[in-house]
């Protein structure tokens, strides 16, 4: 019996627009059908809004099917009686770390699946043992969930789930709001329950390179399902891909570029399908020579001048509960200590290390929402936090996005909430609406969502409008705390583009946390390492990214390219010289080094 | 300044008064509490105060600790003492002008304070040695009867400990959204009442907004690990009477009386 049967789903979610008679249905699966054997792992990619959480929730019996059916192990979901049955067999754990967890501790969390279902006591405690030796999270058996990083919270849900003895699990973006290493923490376990505990996996995600190795990939866009196959099959279709919103991994995009660049190398690859890494660069490293590429010089390093944002010397620390401590438990307590830096007008800056290095702490020291406990923070060669300084004119210049933006837009319209910056400083209404179209159109907004609820938009869309927020200040300085978070590839692709004009056409300055250093390659001219609130590092982006020692130590990986880069100059016992950070650079440089011509 | 709250803190230390089952604090909290206001002599009190003394050793929270939830409520005592050291009648020890102070006024002041600062060291005791989930776990189990004549104990248990774990996580969040208007200039300090008040509206938009988005998204959690209120459910830590939970209402029953008898004799 397959473990999940779908056949012809749809499902509408009703949209109300004010007056009743106005009720629209809005498609959010259509006509989708697919089924998934035991302990399979399959792969649901897809972007944004396509529909893809909808279908987890109808995999799970928390939504029921519009038309056609869902069968969980041959149970019906539509039938209410089978609910409980469909919801042991099938756990699902969701995006967000925070808001899946009801215990006060994790040991109590991971008991509630198993309270519900009326388990006796003995066998709670050892099915808790059992699934939190699964996740590898024994060790914080008793701490409390607000003490734990995003990747532990996600591996407690996942306990939670699998202490109910599910035959399958339904991931729904289980790292979307994580760091790499909490990424890491969270795809091994979920291997492990697919390999070991033989555990039927349904992942949902917009990242390809999570679903690599899957046994099945469904690719959903707007709501149906566009392409299916094995990895393989679909890796062959790379304009397909692109086309519903999805990238190709790593290696499968370079292969992919080297084939059109090189018309020698094409023959040679279209031949085989490299198995793996390794493969790949032994191919390559036959058939190259050496790298005699002359780096291009150095770029000089920027001087500091009397412009732009200096520290001095600044420390900060949130006072921390005596009695719990609990932000020093886990070791991220978000402080600075002794930062000093310069930020001069029109770099664009990356500021790199994991949550709670103290990222968004000095953030907010540069536009003065914090004032730091020691040390003096000037803006133009002048202290904000002089008496007097007009702390006012300063946001203006210095705009500051938080992360997840769009989580601010509080007003009627997304002109009158993009207006709401630019009224604050003073300006006159007219001068407002003015300031306001300009930022809708500066970030690619079209004109006429102006009227438009800023609740009724798009992930991608809101995440613009709050951009255009703050844009709509006109700021000479741009922070931005993690822009990308939770964008998928189309919207990740247009943001980098905006912020990247914005940079060099509007000489803002731009100064941006990261934790995908492949982001921070295509875009950074300088990149700053941060980790327990002290600068580690910060220079340019390939002395940055190409010391691994250095990004390891901080829980962070080089960009692909620079690794793949790296192994095939060690393959070939050649020196290496001036890292490419892109793909399409590391494309580039392969093709120079098999003896193909320039483009 | 939300983070400034005392409520609910619990002071991690591992004494007599933290093991006991939480039922029996609340109950004795509550008695305290009664008596505390049962007695009009100094013996009562005195009794009042020995009795609390002991529980302070037992329970191993600092003195300081214990002065610290004072602090916040000294300027209802002081205003209450204040009321009634001047409008109390009796033999006049003071006079001037419209300002009498009477004896009777001294005495009852002196009562009603020492009274207010018990009552509020007795519950915070309670409260410094009860984790919020024993708390929640003992009042579901302590007023279970009420399910009987359809009170929804469960649910109101089961919202409590929810509104507990989520009032750190949503205090971030309006701290955030806080901060990310004041990046776009918004001034929350300045105006009078009415404008202050209108200024909210940036803030509390977004905020419903946040803790919508998170109680649906708990309630699908919920749903899924196959949550359907409290019938048949099981818990892992059941709340079960020792023996040292049956002397301790052997100690507050003595207490009680006591205090009855102080009552009955020295009125």
């Amino acid at each position: 019996m397959n473990m999940i049967d779908v056949s012809h789903l749809t499902f509408s979610y009703k949209l109300y627009s004010g007056e009743p008679e106005h009720t629209n249905e809005k498609k959010a699966i259509d006509d989708v059908s697919l089924s998934v054997r035991p302990g399979d792992f399959i792969g649901i990619l897809g972007p944004n809004g396509s529909g893809k959480s909808t279908l987890a929730r109808q995999l799970t019996g928390l939504l029921v099917p519009g038309g056609g059916f869902v069968y969980v192990k041959g149970l019906d979901t539509s039938i209410p009686e089978n609910t409980f049955k469909i919801r042991k067999t099938a756990g699902i754990v969701f995006q967000n770390p925070d808001n899946q967890l009801i215990g006060s501790t994790v040991e109590e969390d991971v008991a509630f699946g198993m309270e519900n279902l009326g388990i006796d006591r003995e066998e709670m405690r050892e099915r808790i043992t059992t699934s939190l030796e699964a996740t590898g999270m024994t060790a914080c058996r008793l701490r409390p969930p607000g003490t734990l990083s995003g990747g532990q919270k996600q591996r407690a849900a996942i306990a939670g789930i699998l202490a109910m003895e599910p035959e399958c699990i339904v991931f729904d973006e289980p790292t979307a709001m994580l760091d790499p290493s909490g990424r890491e923490e969270v795809m091994k376990a979920v291997r492990f329950l697919n390999r070991d505990k033989k555990i039927t996996i349904i992942y949902i995600t917009h990242l390809v390179d999570e679903v690599e190795d899957a046994d099945y990939l469904y690719v959903m866009d707007q709501g149906k399902i566009a392409l299916q196959g094995k990895p393989c099959e679909l890796w062959d279709d790379p304009a397909g891909l692109t086309a519903h919103g999805c990238g190709l991994p790593f290696l499968r995009e370079l292969t992919c570029m080297l084939k059109e660049k090189s018309s020698r190398l094409n023959h040679v690859l279209s031949g085989i399908l490299p198995e793996g890494e390794q493969e790949l660069i032994r191919i390559l490293a036959a058939m190259a020579e050496k790298d005699d590429l002359q780096p291009e010089k150095e770029p000089a390093a920027k001087m500091p001048s009397s412009g732009g944002i200096c520290l001095n010397d600044v420390s900060y620390s949130y006072r921390i509960n005596a009695k719990s401590g609990h932000k020093e438990e886990s070791g991220a307590s978000n402080a600075l200590e002794h930062i000093s830096l310069s930020i001069g007008p029109g770099e664009f800056v990356a500021f790199v290390g994991p949550t709670g290095s103290g990222k968004s702490t000095l953030f907010q020291h540069l536009n003065g929402i914090l004032s730091p406990l020691k040390g003096t923070v000037c803006f133009e060669g002048q202290d904000i936090h002089e008496k007097g300084y007009p702390l006012h004119s300063l946001r203006q210049k210095v705009a500051l996005c938080f992360q997840y933006p769009e989580y601010q837009l509080f007003e009627e319209t997304v002109l009158k909430d993009i207006c709401f910056g630019p009224s604050n400083i003073g300006c006159d209404p007219e001068t407002c609406l003015e300031k306001a179209r300009h930022a809708m159109a500066l970030t690619g907004l079209p004109g006429e969502l102006e009227d438009h609820s800023p609740f009724s938009l798009s992930g991608g869309e809101k995440r613009r409008a709050a951009l255009a927020g703050v844009l709509a200040m006109e700021p000479a300085y741009l922070l931005l705390d993690e822009p990308a978070a939770g964008l998928d590839r189309r919207g990740k692709e247009q943001l980098f583009m905006l912020l990247k004009s914005l940079n060099r056409d509007h000489n803002i300055t731009v100064i941006m946390a990261a934790h995908d250093m492949n982001d921070v390659a295509a875009l950074a001219d300088r990149v700053i390492v941060m980790k327990e609130g002290q600068l580690m590092a910060d220079g340019c982006p390939e002395n940055i990214l190409g010391d691994e020692s250095l990004l390891d130590s901080v829980g962070l990986k080089e960009p692909d390219s620079v690794r793949f880069y790296k192994a095939l100059c060690r393959q070939m016992d050649c020196p290496e010289s001036g890292l490419p950070l892109t793909v399409k650079a590391l494309a580039e440089r392969i093709c120079l080094m098999c003896g193909e011509e320039k483009q | 300044m939300i983070r400034d709250m005392t409520l609910g803190q619990y002071y991690p230390a591992d004494s007599v008064i933290h093991r006991l089952d939480p039922r029996v604090k609340l109950l004795g909290t509550l008695l305290y509490v009664i008596t505390l206001f049962l007695s009009k002599s100094i013996w009562g009190l005195a009794l009042s105060a020995l009795f609390l003394a002991m529980i302070i050793i037992l329970s191993r929270v600092p003195l300081s600790m214990l002065a610290r939830g004072i602090k916040p409520l000294m300027i209802i005592i002081m205003f209450s003492a204040a009321l009634n050291l001047f409008f109390t009648p009796g033999e006049a020890l003071f006079r001037a002008g419209p300002v009498r102070i009477s004896r009777e006024g001294i005495l009852l002041t002196s009562y009603l304070i020492l009274r207010l600062i018990f009552l509020v060291v007795g519950s915070s005791i309670m409260t410094f040695t009860t984790t919020p989930r024993q708390l929640t776990a003992g009042l579901e189990k302590g007023l279970g009867f009420l399910t009987r004549i359809h009170v929804p104990v469960h649910e109101f248990a089961m919202m409590m400990s929810i509104a507990l774990r989520f009032m750190p996580i949503l205090t971030d969040e309006l701290d955030k959204i806080m901060k990310a208007q004041m990046s776009r200039g918004a001034d929350f300090e300045s105006g009078g009442p009415i404008k202050r008040a209108a200024k909210l509206v940036p803030l509390l938009v977004p905020l419903f907004m946040a803790a919508i988005r998170r109680a649906s998204d708990l309630a699908a959690a919920m749903d899924a690990r196959c949550y359907h209120g409290g019938e048949g459910r099981t818990s892992l830590y059941p709340l079960k009477y020792s023996r040292k939970d049956y002397a301790a209402y052997g100690v507050l029953l003595c207490y009680t009386a006591a205090m009855v008898v102080c009552r009955m004799c020295f009125y």
